[in-house]
């Protein structure tokens, strides 16, 4: 058997996802950039950095202050011909982009009885554990997964970073990609070139038996390092990063239940309502009988995201709280 | 829709939910669209074709193909965040659009002066460094020779000199049309209500009450 050498480069999270931007900018002209500060400054998270040097205002286009007309002129362009790539600083602003999107963006293709494309994506930073608080930290993917014709995905890893974000770009749908901010500046391999993940695939990140960890986002690491605490407990637990919220890969979830009998759903977003509930429905509805225990969910309460670092570090999920709910079905 | 030369009867079968429509049946009266006309669509939220058009205009000037999007909208939709970002971003981009807006003086039951406090929509123009021009709406030459002139500038890339504004593409227009003089939404009772607001509607263009006209 032989394997083809991927040539890889080591690289940040926010390098990988503009990197893939950069490819696929390179591949097809009419792919542009737009969003507040996305020219020399690179965003207002650095995300964007150097785009402008290599494909100059044209195509890496400075916005005012307005996320209105940021993501409804994406979806205006996207149904005239482009394929735009807008980025607002934070999902934090999805309320004020809600109607572009969910009732613009996510819908005209299907009012217009097929007949358009809206090839656009909506790039924004996610999450907490930085101290930037309750309207500068949340995590909003159910938000947008509770709006049919949106596909919503959250890389946790460099890797999946560029692959989801080159598919997302070659989506004829709009695509939300969220990036988690302590995510960004953390490194990995990434292979050079075109690279894709394809957008609805789950990964299995970690073989176990005993129980299956779902997470996404920051929160495949805090799942992972359970895994290993509870290894060391003589527990296996399989781990799922989803890496797309929807369309949801429901069988790579049911697979592994299949095979653990129980299931814990580790999100950061909030818990009522929080897109945990649908994987544990859909588990619940479509995989009772391989359940051997109640199915847990790990999340934020329900509360703002709290600003003193000694409650912000209280409120996230993270290993610990992961592990003990894994003991608490064995 | 139908003077770019749309289907009437497509139109017609929509409205009725009808998978002959333009939209299969699926969009209904408010979202009829032709994209190979390049109508993108009327709009369920008021406004909300404004960004819409301005990223239309952004694709026709990115693509190099000398065309101008149009947008139509009524005075009320310019109260909205959507025109104010959008037609600012059309006027920093230079972009190829014409705004216009369509003054009947009322928002459903709720007159002009009720919900701003300026009486030509094309005075807003003003606060984006964009030319803004107003055109008697019952006047259909003039509407039609204000449009040629509004196309022209935003195909030509550049406002004439005569505009004190910075150079843009973008232009307002404002038309007036006439203005209900009483609007009579039905109650319970079956009775008819006229909005405290209505006053005798003047001949003049804008339809501006005098006392208004003095203040402003």
């Amino acid at each position: 058997m032989t394997t083809q050498a991927i040539k890889t480069t080591t690289m940040t999270y926010g390098q990988a996802v503009c990197d893939g931007m950069a490819v696929e900018m390179r591949r097809d002209p009419t792919i542009y950039v737009a969003g507040e500060d996305v020219g020399m400054f690179g965003g207002g998270l650095g995300v964007t950095l150097g785009l402008i040097d290599e494909f100059g205002p044209k195509r890496v286009r400075n916005t005012p202050l307005s996320e209105t007309a940021i993501v409804g002129h994406a979806v205006g362009a996207a149904m005239a011909g482009l394929r735009p790539i807008a980025e607002i600083m934070f999902d934090d602003f999805l309320g004020i982009v809600l109607d572009e999107l969910g009732n613009q963006a996510a819908k005209a293709r299907y009012m217009f009885g097929g007949k358009v494309a809206i090839p656009m994506v909506l790039r924004a930073s996610c999450g907490a554990g930085i101290r930037a608080a309750a309207q500068h930290s949340q995590s909003l993917e159910a938000w947008c997964a509770h709006v049919p014709g949106l596909k919503t995905v959250a890389p946790s890893t460099p890797v999946d970073a560029k692959g989801l974000i080159i598919a997302a770009v070659r989506d004829d749908n709009p695509v939300v990609f969220l990036e988690h901010k302590t995510l960004l500046n953390i490194q990995g391999e990434v292979p050079e070139g075109e690279y894709i993940v394809p957008i609805g695939k789950a990964e299995v990140k970690r073989q176990g038996g005993d129980v299956t960890i779902v997470a996404w986002s920051a929160m495949v690491a805090q799942a992972l390092a359970a895994a290993e605490a509870l290894a060391a407990e003589g527990v296996s637990a399989e781990v799922i990063d989803l890496r797309t919220i929807v369309p949801f890969d429901k069988e790579a979830v049911l697979e592994s239940v299949a095979k653990t009998n129980r299931l814990v759903i580790v999100h950061e977003a909030v818990r009522t309502a929080g897109f945990g509930a649908e994987v544990a429905a859909v588990v619940a509805g479509e995989g009772l009988d391989l359940l051997d225990a109640p199915i847990v969910r790990v999340t934020a309460p329900d509360t703002p995201v709290p600003f003193s670092p000694v409650l912000e570090d209280a409120y996230l999920p993270n290993a610990d709280k992961i592990k003990a709910a894994v003991l608490s079905l064995l | 829709m139908i003077a770019k030369g749309g289907d009437v009867k497509r139109m017609m079968a929509e409205l009725y939910g009808r998978a002959t429509g333009y939209g299969k049946g699926k969009g209904g009266s408010m979202h009829v669209a032709d994209l190979d006309l390049g109508m993108l669509g009327a709009n369920g939220i008021v406004g909300a074709g404004i960004p819409i058009a301005t990223g239309a205009a952004l694709a026709l000037q990115y693509l190099e193909t000398g065309n101008v999007a149009v947008v139509f909208f009524g005075d009320a939709a310019s109260n909205r965040g959507t025109f104010h970002e959008a037609v600012n971003l059309g006027a920093v981009w230079d972009l190829p659009i014409v705004y216009v807006c369509e003054n009947n003086l009322y928002g459903v039951s709720t007159c002009q002066r009720e919900h701003m406090k300026i009486r030509d929509i094309a005075d807003r123009a003003a606060a984006y460094g964009i030319a803004g021009d107003v055109v008697d709406g019952n006047d259909v030459e003039a509407v039609h020779e204000a449009g040629l002139v509004a196309v022209q500038r935003a195909r030509s890339g550049g406002d004439p000199p005569c505009s004190s504004a910075r150079p843009g593409a973008t232009r307002a227009t404002s038309s007036a049309t006439p203005a209900p003089t009483a609007i009579r939404p039905s109650t319970r009772s079956g009775s008819a209500r006229t909005p405290s607001c209505a006053e005798p509607r003047p001949s003049s263009v804008g339809g501006w009450p005098a006392s208004r006209r003095s203040i402003s």
